[in-house]
């Protein structure tokens, strides 16, 4: 149902990919996990970069073996409609959770540190414009777009750990294992959330590539993924290594390595420019998001037009940012634990069980 | 023309009733004149020639001239021919009777006569014969004024189409170079002319183009500019989707990239498209000079381009919400200096952009003899006035200026325009929201531009999408044996291209 | 209040505008979709206007994911 016509190559396909991955989670990530697992944080993102491994290796499969359709397509196929859009229901509801939390914590990073004085309905009614336009241009403008921006929030990214390295100490990212293996795990199921297992929802998005063949399809966006993985354990790493225990404290952590750079006169206070640099990531995540949203609702009902669903459910993101958070120990609760519960529970249980309904399937098949 | 003579459209046998046809529709054109000639042993048979005496340079033996081209078919002397002789002479073999060109309807002779050519219309003879006569007076081919250059050709366009035409067929010697023609509007009937080379432009654009083109028809094409308005993608946009060169050398590059270039008559622009924003960044003089320098010059107009487009609102956003990123000694400075001015960084800000656009566009129709005069008011207005009676601070004076010069850097008008235009709204972003606002409206434009299309192609091209090779040809310049053996435009070389 | 209350005005506005021809274009079931996201804009931009505590999101993925999620938690720390 979804307009076909518009279709991405291989490359900007791994670019949105990196951009998915990577998008906001450059912003906070390691902040959560090293308050879980303290200085093993590291160690919960390898762990969680190898669980998001495992369902996107799902994802693909489901890809493949359901001729390219998107999600809510081959779950009518295997689960009938009726179910389809009972799933669909808490689905959804995830994508306008994450979108507005997105918002929301690009409108509180400004309003905590760099504007305080101006009001967060500013940040998050332009936030969202900006995704809502975007959005509309399509997934073509937005691939050529995102490419280039991912580019220059790297670059910004890796000069601020560069930059940072007088400061690192090695020696924090030890003893492994301080806690035990409950905060690691702690920390994983975080991370697993956020960001590695949303790589569920991408499947939406992946019908718009042109096909070449199989091999190289998969291994490109494998590369992608394992990219975005790589940047955020340097991330991690680089954090922990900057601030020892007291990065589980700061928030907006490559921000906060930012703020800790002094060379000569000239390269400080020089955060303000990585946090501009860093909140295109969550645009970019956001953008992303709403289009996944978009396609869903265009995907479930079967409407023809792509394009006039964009501006309502962006109108409905905007007011839910405005108005979801109470506290900021309310966005530790719902974006901390009960998101990536809802990630694991819904979205990545809902990959799993495809993955084996499709691999059951076949194999009866088969016989 | 009456009704009754609309009807009649083929020449009449007899001259008066042509001559009055042609009479009537040239009344009070006092600059076309009615010359009678006799011809014949006996100077029987009546002739009458027709020209526009302000297009055509009459030769008083044009007459005798075509006799004698009759007359020599026929192997007779030229008093000897008749109408009958004549007639059949055109009727059988008028081809080999150079050089002149038949006319048998009356559209014609009016057309031809516009277009300063002779007319010699025979009487007994329902067919006139049309002689190419001299021209206008024109400009010579000199350095164009606008795009001057240090290395390179000095040969500039002139009103002339097939001087123009000429002067590219110069540097373009294969049959591959395709020029076609079209005539549009209905007053002033201009000719637009574009050409291609062949195997070297992508067909979908040039499709696109030619589709585009067809629906001119029925409009008055003043000048190149005006075709601009039918091939671009879209009107309300400030960034240019064609290029204007004057320059030979800039076309023939434009055309081995693949590019289409289209002139007007009595135009001396020529119009490259599709344009997209990397062909903007770069000048033909960037490959007469060292691949080293050419990057260096690319890289500083690379700067330019940022410097033209920001630095006011950068300014802006740095003096009101982000000082901290200023170093403190500076930092000081500019407190110091902005100590007793009344207005915030933004209205400072406009006030002296805009005097700086007045002076500008002043100085673009100044007369040379008060030219230096306004001149020095200008920069004393400007900077020593302003900055003592309190309106700007030094630092907004040097901010001003470095903007104007880095907009001087660009190559292109269109885009020097553009970007001039877009300041503005980045400074009211900047002085709302500070770097947010920067970076929000940075995202708009950037959203605006891959949204952009030239003839069907991405405006971003290279860019976004992004092709690292091309790269090569964009911020730096690669020694041309690298390019060359490759160059940007793979048709060019292509094995699939036919010989 | 009344700053809020300006701020919505102006996004639906906005909206309008952007939208209203491509409302008038779009199939009934687009337009009936359409009309039946704007209620939960509506009840939203009213929370916001008045600074109620209403049910919102949180709420609703607290009772589907509450219990579990805190379990889990119980079980990792």
């Amino acid at each position: 149902m979804t307009a076909k016509t518009s279709t991405i190559t291989l490359t900007q396909l791994a670019g949105l990919l990196s951009a998915y991955s990577i998008g906001s989670a450059i912003v906070f990530i390691p902040n959560p996990l090293s308050a879980a697992a303290g200085n093993d944080a590291w160690l919960s993102i390898t762990a969680a970069y190898l669980f998001g491994m495992l369902v996107f290796a799902c994802v693909l499969y489901l890809y493949h073996a359901h001729n390219g359709v998107n999600l809510i397509a081959y779950s009518r196929t295997l689960i009938g409609k009726s179910l389809t859009v009972i799933i669909s229901i808490p689905i959804i509801g995830m994508l306008f959770f994450a979108i507005s939390a997105i918002n929301s914590s690009i409108g509180d990073f400004f309003t905590s540190v760099m504007m305080e004085q101006t009001p967060p309905y500013v940040f998050h009614s332009i936030g969202m414009l900006l995704s809502a336009l975007t959005a509309r241009a399509g997934i073509r403008v937005a691939a050529r777009m995102f490419l280039l921006l991912l580019v220059i929030m790297l670059l910004f990214s890796l000069l601020v750990i560069v930059l940072a390295i007088p400061i690192y100490k090695p020696g924090q990212l030890l003893p492994m294992f301080d806690h035990g293996l409950k905060p690691v795990l702690h920390g994983f199921f975080i991370a697993a959330g956020f960001p590695f297992g949303e790589i569920c929802l991408f499947s939406m998005l992946l019908p718009f590539v042109k096909t070449i063949n199989k091999q190289s399809i998969n291994k490109k966006l494998y590369y992608a993924f394992s990219f975005a993985g790589l940047m955020l354990l340097i991330s991690t790493l680089s954090t922990t290594m900057a601030f020892g225990p007291a990065a589980g404290v700061f928030n907006y952590s490559l921000y906060r390595l930012a703020v800790e750079i002094h060379i000569a006169e000239l390269f400080q206070r020089v955060e303000a420019i990585i946090g501009i640099a860093l909140i295109l990531g969550s645009y970019m995540k956001a953008t992303l998001l709403l289009m996944i949203l978009n396609y869903v609702f265009i995907e479930l009902l079967r409407i023809k037009d792509d394009k006039i669903f964009i501006y309502p459910l962006a109108l409905v993101c905007i007011f839910l940012s405005l108005t979801m958070f109470k506290s900021p120990a309310d966005f530790q609760e719902q974006v901390y634990l009960i998101w990536p519960f809802s990630v694991l529970a819904v979205g990545c249980f809902l990959v799993f069980l495809f993955t084996f309904i499709t691999w059951i399937k076949k194999i009866t098949i088969k016989e | 023309m009456t009704e009754a003579n609309s009807l009649i459209t083929k020449l009449d046998q007899n001259l008066l009733v042509n001559r009055k046809q042609i009479e009537q529709v040239f009344t009070n054109c006092e600059d076309v004149n009615f010359q009678d000639w006799q011809y014949g042993t006996s100077f029987q048979y009546d002739a009458l020639s027709i020209y526009c005496a302000s297009l055509a340079s009459y030769t008083t033996h044009l007459l005798q001239q075509a006799l004698e081209q009759v007359a020599a078919y026929a192997l007779e002397t030229w008093e000897s021919v008749t109408p009958g002789k004549l007639s059949t002479c055109i009727s059988t073999n008028n081809t080999a009777l150079q050089p002149f060109v038949l006319l048998e309807h009356y559209e014609q002779v009016y057309e031809y006569i516009m277009n300063g050519y002779i007319i010699i219309v025979f009487d007994q003879l329902d067919k006139a014969l049309a002689f190419e006569s001299g021209s206008t007076a024109q400009r010579q081919v000199t350095e164009p004024v606008n795009e001057p250059a240090v290395h390179g050709p000095r040969e500039g366009t002139v009103e002339n189409m097939a001087t123009n035409l000429g002067m590219i067929r110069q540097r373009v010697r294969t049959p591959e170079f395709k020029v076609e023609f079209l005539q549009v509007g209905k007053v002033i009937k201009s000719k637009i002319g574009f050409g291609y080379l062949e195997h070297v432009v992508n067909q979908e654009v040039l499709q696109t183009f030619r589709t585009r083109i067809a629906s001119i028809v029925d409009y008055e094409v003043l000048e190149t500019s005006y075709v601009e308005d039918w091939i671009e993608e879209s009107t309300l946009t400030p960034f240019p989707q064609v290029r204007y060169t004057e320059r030979t050398d800039t076309a023939t590059a434009a055309l081995l990239d693949g590019k289409i270039i289209v002139l007007v008559e009595n135009s001396p622009m020529i119009m490259i498209c599709p344009a997209l924003l990397v062909d903007f960044m770069g000048t033909a003089e960037d490959y007469y000079i060292r691949s080293v320098f050419a990057t260096f010059i690319r890289s500083l107009r690379l700067l330019a381009f940022i410097i033209a487009l920001t630095l006011p609102s950068i300014y802006i956003a740095l003096s009101t919400f982000h000082p901290e990123l200023i170093p403190t000694v500076l930092l000081l400075a500019i407190v110091d200096s902005r100590e007793g001015i009344p207005f915030p960084a933004f209205i400072e800000a406009l006030v002296m952009e805009i005097s700086f656009e007045l002076l500008r566009e002043a100085g673009i129709r100044l007369p040379r003899t008060v030219g230096s005069a306004v001149s020095i008011v200008g920069a004393l207005v400007i900077g020593q006035a302003a900055i003592m009676a309190k309106i700007a601070s030094p630092f907004m004076v040097i901010v001003v200026a470095l903007t104007g010069i880095a907009s001087f850097a660009i190559p292109h008008y269109d885009m020097a325009i553009a970007l001039r235009v877009l300041r503005f709204p980045y400074m009211i972003a900047a002085s709302l929201l500070g770097g947010y606002g920067l970076m929000v409206v940075f995202l708009l434009t950037l959203l605006h531009l891959t949204c952009l299309h030239s003839l069907g192609q991405p405006y971003l091209s290279s860019l976004a999408p992004l092709k690292i090779r091309d790269l090569r040809d964009i911020f730096i310049r690669v020694p041309l044996k690298q390019m060359l053996k490759s160059p940007r435009n793979r048709r060019l070389h292509s094995s699939s291209r036919k010989e | 209040m009344l700053e809020n209350l300006i701020v919505v005005s102006i996004l639906l506005i906005a909206i309008w505008l952007c939208d209203w021809r491509n409302f008038k274009q779009a199939a009934s079931k687009a337009r009936t979709v359409y009309i039946l996201l704007l209620i939960p804009s509506a009840y939203l931009s009213i929370l916001f206007i008045f600074h109620l505590p209403w049910p919102n999101i949180g709420y609703i993925t607290r009772i589907a994911y509450g219990w579990p999620a805190k379990q889990l938690l119980a079980l990792l720390t």
